[in-house]
């Protein structure tokens, strides 16, 4: 009885010291909440701080629905394909494994948004880490709906065949190498993350619970895992569209290589879905066709928001795996298919 | 504990840090596309496609909110400690992690800014930030687009701006209108301003701006993004377009082309 009496008295104590505290900090929170308000709603209302708004809502409206789909693959595939069954349909040999995760990319067609939960599931589920990386690295660019409005986008150049071609034979190629060289020296630092597994304890927790829950589950958590991190790629996205003039990038002109290296530069910034940025691509016609091409297997590849999200997948050091290699071989691969259509009078 | 008995106990349970984003994130694209904010950002298609994302988390959110109860109602009944969910399965019983908390608020800041965000398309801003003004991009662009039929106001062709700047490429003193923003810039002379258009593709991000110079007496009293409709004559040599009427006008519900 006594030790209950204590109890309430501590807790109507606790909480009379509580409204004290917020009495008396409400006033100056109030202030600073105004004065805060008043400065951001100055900030805001700059034409820059708009248009990064624009930007960045954008980006994210854009976005999410292809990361919510994606999210809701990786749902099925966690609660429906166990990791056993999966297992069976991973090649033995290193290039069989690459080519069929290449090949991925046309079985489950996401954009380079959506791609990224089904990796991460993937892997969690005991995917290959070079498998996954190659899914995501040429899975956005085989993709059929990309191949077809790459086609579409050049159709009014004549490059409507060897355009899509290119990029896929390029990007294939590209992703690759990037994988076998992950697979050689990068993937077993990643391999024994906990966060990848799907089980610990001893428990097998893909097993827990109904369907529906198990689906939903996996759907939002995977939503706002990856969207935070496509949010933040977004962020910094929208800062370099809207502080940094495209002219810089555009300003690189028409040398080759350095043109390649500018498109390059500007697929990273300016971020776009897969699906879309050929038409981006064709409206740059001052370009040459290396450049161009640069610009549409380096964009699915990597961009701000894309690098965002890999981190939420990949250890830092794999981004840069993926940097160091990936660069100059988009450089080397695209100048290549350039020099060829120009070789075969294109 | 047994595996069965784990799975029984664990059902998956979201925790509110892990259903808001999806609730945020649905009333937000539901407010935009009721005020028709939607299709200042985005193409129709990916408007609609944004939309039927954000109904989508609204329908995980309750879900998600249902079975939170029916827990907390199971717990209640048992008398049984609530566990915390796991991060990595979301299953209760298991550790958790900060970065999840992070994750969540971080969702605040799209909010936060759109919510903010003016009802009008691109500005001025952007077509001088993205690069309008190369007219030869632009007739590239109308080499490629400019299908439409044409239509006729007050004897003058009505076309969009690349029509104007493929008109500009190919012919002398046709008569052409054609609607736009007003953008003045610095390296232009006082008579003359651009008539500017983004060409959007999927969302703001990717948009282009194309621009045609307008020669016009008054062009230092028209104000930055004011929206016109300018009617007047090609001037090939010049490539630009001379005005001879220009007139206020209502920012299109879709300005993008």
């Amino acid at each position: 009885m006594t030790s209950q009496r204590v109890n309430t008295m501590d807790t109507a104590s606790k909480v009379k010291v509580a409204f004290l505290v917020i009495l008396l900090s409400a006033l100056p929170a109030y202030l600073i909440l105004s004065f805060l308000w008043d400065q951001m709603s100055d900030l805001l209302a700059g034409a820059r701080a708009q248009l990064f708004g624009q930007v960045l809502v954008a980006i994210l409206l854009e976005a999410f629905p292809f990361v919510l789909l994606g999210s809701i693959v990786s749902g099925i595939v966690e609660v429906f394909v166990p990791a056993e069954r999966l297992a069976k349909f991973v090649p033995k040999r290193l290039p069989a494994r690459l080519l069929a995760a290449a090949g991925m990319g046309m079985v489950l067609p996401l954009c380079n948004c959506g791609i990224v939960p089904v990796a991460r599931r993937l892997i969690r589920k005991g995917l290959p880490v070079e498998m996954a990386l190659v899914y995501m690295l040429a899975g956005p660019i085989v993709n059929p709906l990309v191949i077809a409005s790459t086609a579409v986008a050049f159709l009014g150049q004549g490059l409507a065949i060897w355009m899509p071609v290119s990029r896929v034979l390029c990007g294939v190629a590209v992703a690759m190498t990037v994988g076998l060289v992950v697979a050689r020296w990068g993937s077993r630092a990643i391999a024994d993350r906990p966060a990848d597994r799907d089980s610990h304890d001893g428990v097998e927790h893909s097993n827990c619970g109904k369907v529906l829950p198990r689906l939903l589950g996996c759907v939002v958590q995977d939503f706002t895992f990856l969207g935070a991190y496509l949010l933040l790629g977004g962020l910094v996205a929208a800062v370099f569209q809207a502080f940094v003039p495209r002219d810089v990038l555009v300003s690189f002109g028409q040398r080759p290589v350095v043109a390649s290296a500018g498109m390059m530069a500007m697929a990273f910034v300016m971020s776009l879905c897969s699906e879309v940025d050929a038409f981006v691509a064709a409206a740059f016609g001052q370009f040459s066709f290396a450049g161009r091409l640069a610009f549409l297997v380096f964009g699915p590849m990597l961009s701000l928001r894309m690098a965002a999200m890999y981190l939420g997948v990949f250890p830092r050091r794999m981004l840069l795996v993926v940097l160091v290699v990936a660069v100059p071989l988009v450089l080397a691969t695209c100048e290549l298919a350039g020099w060829l259509l120009t070789s075969l009078g294109g | 504990m047994s595996d069965h008995e784990h799975h029984a106990v664990n059902q998956p349970v979201l925790s509110w840090w892990e259903l808001w984003p999806a609730l945020g994130w649905g009333l937000f694209t539901v407010y935009l596309f009721t005020t028709g904010r939607m299709f200042y950002l985005l193409r129709p298609l990916y408007g609609y496609l944004a939309l039927a994302a954000g109904v989508v988390l609204l329908a995980a959110f309750l879900y998600g909110w249902i079975l939170r109860l029916r827990a907390a109602r199971a717990d209640m009944a048992d008398q049984r400690p609530r566990a915390k969910p796991c991060q990595a399965c979301q299953v209760r019983g298991c550790a958790g992690g900060v970065g999840r908390y992070v994750r969540s608020l971080v969702f605040i800041v799209p909010l936060a800014v759109g919510f903010t965000l003016p009802e009008r398309g691109l500005t001025s801003l952007a077509a001088i930030q993205w690069g309008a003004g190369d007219i030869a991009q632009a007739a590239q662009l109308a080499v490629e687009q400019e299908q439409q039929k044409a239509e006729w106001e007050r004897g003058y062709e009505s076309v969009s701006v690349i029509g104007v700047a493929l008109r500009l490429r190919e012919t002398q003193a046709q008569k052409v209108a054609a609607m736009g923003l007003v953008v003045h810039r610095m390296e232009l002379p006082a008579d003359q301003f651009l008539l500017v258009r983004f060409r959007m593709i999927c969302c703001a991000a990717d948009a282009q701006p194309v621009a045609v110079p307008v020669r016009w007496a008054d062009a230092a009293s028209l104000k930055e993004n004011a929206w016109v409709k300018v009617f007047g004559q090609t001037d090939h040599g010049a490539r630009a377009l001379v005005a001879d009427e220009v007139e206020p006008t209502k920012e299109p519900g879709n300005p993008y082309l």
